[in-house]
């Protein structure tokens, strides 16, 4: 796939509230981490220059070769943002795995937001991290209205404290190895026993003890409908 | 003066929750130290002397703490999550945007910013746990390294220095580092409005 849109339009990010005008003349407000595609390119130029925005196709020349995404929900158009960067695509069929070199688990109801996407390959792919996932929230894991009291429990004695952040399970990159492997298949067997997504992460993240490149909430925003 | 009241009164806080705490200052003759480690104090904040604690203490599992901190409740999980295997543990900043790296020389959160790509998550660098591994001590070596360049504030240097020498990180919240941290708490500032 091309790593560029075809013709004049350019994909860009929102990275701030910003009304542009639609084909009908409206202004119509916009949103940080929205996507838009605009024809005039030097609109767009702007846009970026002015900190407004960034090109979707940035991250682009940091994506590391046998990159793709996985996602577990079928989807009736590819994301414009797995276009950009040029990354295939898979639908998990029975459960999660890693059938890329590095894999994206990727849940549509989250946008990764552009200006992390590029920093986020370029370490994985220059330092030996496992892992890269954003954090979901930078509270207590207590105060999340995740799984059963009793699962909670279990978890709070794994992992010793509840007092800490905890990983958004929406946006993971994972290189295949065998640490990554492993947790992936302890959070996912899990997961299907019925157990609470985010609880089973953070105990699988706690068990194998991988090399975990947290990243910032800012990193992944939920998407707009 | 200050940063010797501010220690003092930080190891009073750790004795009323731990009081056998083996506790070693680095730099100056401080009240309620076990031992004291003389260490040139090269930039006037301790900074140089932090990106050092590897080599200076004697621990195998040490829990760093700014002078500018109050020990407020039970401390050990920090050590019992290295004891289950992890080599580094921390709070994670919650600034981003405009206020990421606020405190730092804007010429270096510039050079941090395009060298890393983007604005990669802060850890906390006035308390952390650590243990004593290779993989540690890689870290703390890329942190003396980067803290050369601009020999300013410490906390963009540690974030050039982990997203370059992966190590294992468990992030605690910040119940253990924030100015009212229940835990532990950090009076943010409090030596530099001295």
């Amino acid at each position: 796939m091309s790593p560029r849109p075809t013709g004049d339009n350019m994909w860009i990010q929102l990275l701030k509230h910003h009304r542009l005008r639609d084909e009908h003349g409206r202004a119509v407000m916009h949103y940080p981490g929205e996507d838009i595609q605009i024809s005039n390119k030097a609109m767009c130029q702007k846009l970026i220059r002015a900190g407004v925005a960034i090109d979707s196709a940035d991250a682009a020349r940091h994506v590391p070769p046998g990159t793709g995404v996985l996602t577990r929900r079928k989807l009736s158009v590819t994301p414009h943002w797995v276009e950009a960067l040029g990354l295939d695509l898979e639908v998990a069929k029975k459960g999660l795995s890693l059938p890329f070199l590095l894999t994206v688990i990727w849940d549509p109801r989250y946008t990764p937001r552009r200006e992390h996407l590029g920093a986020t390959f370029k370490a994985l792919q220059a330092h030996p991290w496992d892992l890269a996932i954003p954090i979901k929230s930078y509270d207590k894991l207590a105060k999340a209205r995740a799984g059963t009291v009793d699962e909670h429990e279990r978890t709070r004695k794994l992992i010793r404290e509840d007092r800490i952040p905890y990983y958004n399970t929406g946006l993971i990159f994972a290189k295949r190895n065998e640490r990554t492997v492993r947790l992936i298949r302890l959070w996912d067997d899990a997961m299907q026993a019925g157990d609470d997504e985010c609880l089973s992460l953070m105990r699988a993240i706690y068990r194998v003890k991988p090399y975990l490149l947290p990243l910032p909430v800012s990193a992944c925003t939920r998407a707009r409908r | 003066m200050a940063a010797r009241r501010e220690a003092t009164e930080s190891i009073k806080s750790l004795r009323g929750i731990w009081p056998e705490a083996p506790v070693v200052v680095i730099g100056e003759n401080v009240v309620g130290a076990n031992e004291i480690i003389r260490w040139p104090n090269r930039d006037g904040r301790g900074r140089w002397a932090k990106t050092n604690i590897d080599l200076l203490s004697p621990f195998d599992q040490t829990l760093y703490l700014d002078a500018d901190t109050r020990v407020h409740g039970d401390i050990s999980v920090g050590f019992d999550i290295l004891a289950d295997g992890w080599d580094w543990v921390t709070v994670a900043s919650k600034m981003h945007g405009t206020s990421w790296l606020w405190h730092v020389l804007a010429e270096e959160r510039g050079a941090t910013q395009q060298e890393l790509g983007g604005q990669m998550l802060t850890l906390g660098g006035g308390v952390f746990w650590f243990a004593r591994n290779e993989r540690v001590a890689r870290l703390f070596a890329r942190w003396r390294e980067e803290w050369q360049r601009w020999q300013g504030q410490d906390q963009a240097a540690l974030l050039r220095a982990y997203v370059s020498t992966p190590c294992k990180i468990w992030l605690l919240d910040r119940s253990y580092n924030s100015g009212k941290g229940p835990v532990i708490e950090h009076r943010f500032g409090e030596l530099r409005k001295r």
